[in-house]
């Protein structure tokens, strides 16, 4: 059997070579398109880009001269001036408006009836309001009852007994402070005490009973 | 001479311009599209780095005007607070400590008693404190409702602190009489000037006014 091709062209599949060659070309012809395309977009891309920063920069610049001009024009010492000037008159006018009859319309609430008030001292401190009361009790127990009394109204939060010292008629005098903060609360009780003072009262009830004040043994501080 | 050879001599008209296209569009995409593209990315962070030192630019200057614009309304709030709220000076402070809390407590029914006035610059401030420490005696509902007038004045009265006593000894008369001794207090822009404490109270004999 013969085994070798002895034509000296042997022929070979045409179609095959062709059909390659026109693959090579067509990939190479997108390629070519390709390239095109994204040259051309990629150029507009960063000519936009550096036109883009180039603004971006000069805006920039622009503004923070222009910010600098404005820093400039503050002067800081006297900003601190009126900074402080403002915290105090803001809290003048938190204290102007503190309702004092509001403040006893809870107290004629809470107030035991073995314990009298010897003064009460409101304070702002921190933006908040602390209020100092120095009260007289018969019994230790009475203290506790109205500092329970103050906690379980929305007015007062954390009243805490400062200081309590026994007094010479075996009375006790406590210094109780505590968060006031029922400023809202406070205004409107105090929109009531027109009708609470009317002087013709009858002796009232719980709510309009007056807190009993000291008969003078501790009113010092 | 190969097969393959032998194809590429036959066909080297198409064959060679379709291979120099494809090395030439390799050579373009290694060295031309793909180094683009990548100035193209580190375009777009200085881009994005640059709109952000823009915002930051922006911000500081909306600070600044913030920081101008409320220093220029405080500055208008202040000057009218000083002047339509507080009293104008010193002798207005003493009416509305003295003169005007004794009419509010003789409308309320509340007998005044004493008062001592007084008045300090206050430190670090452009504010005087004019304050007097009252004595009042009356019932409780009368007490009240000085200080309701106090709360609802016109004047800028500050109630600082109110001790209650009850007299001791009292009379049948005197039972439910209450001796209430309060600090109140209003404040006025100080004068240019204006002396010391110690010596301000000497030259205007502020004192105790016993009733």
């Amino acid at each position: 059997m013969l085994r070798a091709n002895l034509s000296t062209r042997p022929f070979y599949n045409e179609r095959l070579v062709t059909l390659t060659i026109l693959l090579v070309a067509v990939v190479a012809l997108a390629l070519t398109a390709y390239n095109g395309t994204r040259l051309i977009a990629l150029s507009k891309q960063r000519s936009e880009l550096k036109s883009a920063i180039d603004q971006n920069e000069s805006q920039s610049a622009r503004i923070r001269v222009e910010a600098e001009r404005l820093q400039k024009s503050i002067d800081r010492a006297t900003l601190n001036v009126v900074a402080a000037s403002t915290r105090e008159a803001n809290q003048l006018i938190d204290a102007r408006t503190f309702s004092w009859t509001g403040l006893f319309g809870h107290l004629e609430k809470t107030l035991p009836y073995d314990v009298k008030l010897v003064s009460v001292n409101p304070t702002v401190e921190k933006g908040t309001l602390k209020v100092v009361m120095i009260v007289i009790a018969k019994q230790l127990d009475d203290v506790a009852t109205l500092i329970e009394a103050l906690n379980g109204t929305n007015a007062f939060l954390d009243v805490v007994p400062a200081a309590t010292d026994l007094n010479e008629d075996s009375t006790y005098i406590a210094r109780l402070e505590a968060t006031y903060f029922s400023a809202r609360e406070a205004k409107a009780a105090a929109a009531v005490p027109a009708a609470d003072v009317k002087p013709a009262a009858a002796p009232p009830a719980a709510p309009g009973t007056p807190p009993r004040a000291s008969s003078g043994q501790g009113g010092s501080r | 001479m190969s097969l393959t050879g032998r194809i590429f001599t036959e066909r080297r008209g198409v064959v060679l311009p379709v291979l120099l296209l494809l090395a030439v569009n390799i050579g373009v995409l290694l060295l031309g599209v793909l180094p683009m593209q990548t100035s193209v990315a580190g375009l777009e962070t200085a881009r994005d780095s640059s709109m952000l030192t823009l915002s930051q630019a922006r911000n500081i200057e909306r600070s600044a005007k913030s920081t101008l614009t409320s220093r220029q309304r405080a500055d208008v709030e202040l000057a009218k607070f000083y002047a339509e709220i507080l009293p104008h000076d010193l002798v207005t402070a003493t009416k509305t400590t003295n003169l005007w809390i004794q009419h509010a407590a003789r409308d309320a029914g509340v007998t005044f008693t004493a008062a001592a006035f007084d008045y300090v610059p206050l430190r670090d401030s452009k504010l005087t404190r004019a304050f007097a420490r009252v004595t009042l005696s009356g019932r409780y509902p009368n007490i009240k409702k000085f200080l309701y007038a106090l709360e609802t004045a016109e004047e800028f009265i500050v109630v600082e602190k109110v001790e209650l006593t009850e007299p001791g000894g009292a009379s049948t008369t005197q039972q439910g009489i209450l001796e209430v001794s309060m600090t109140v207090a209003t404040y006025y822009l100080t004068p240019p000037g204006a002396p010391s404490s110690a010596s301000a109270r000497t030259a205007a004999g502020a004192g105790v006014t016993p009733r």
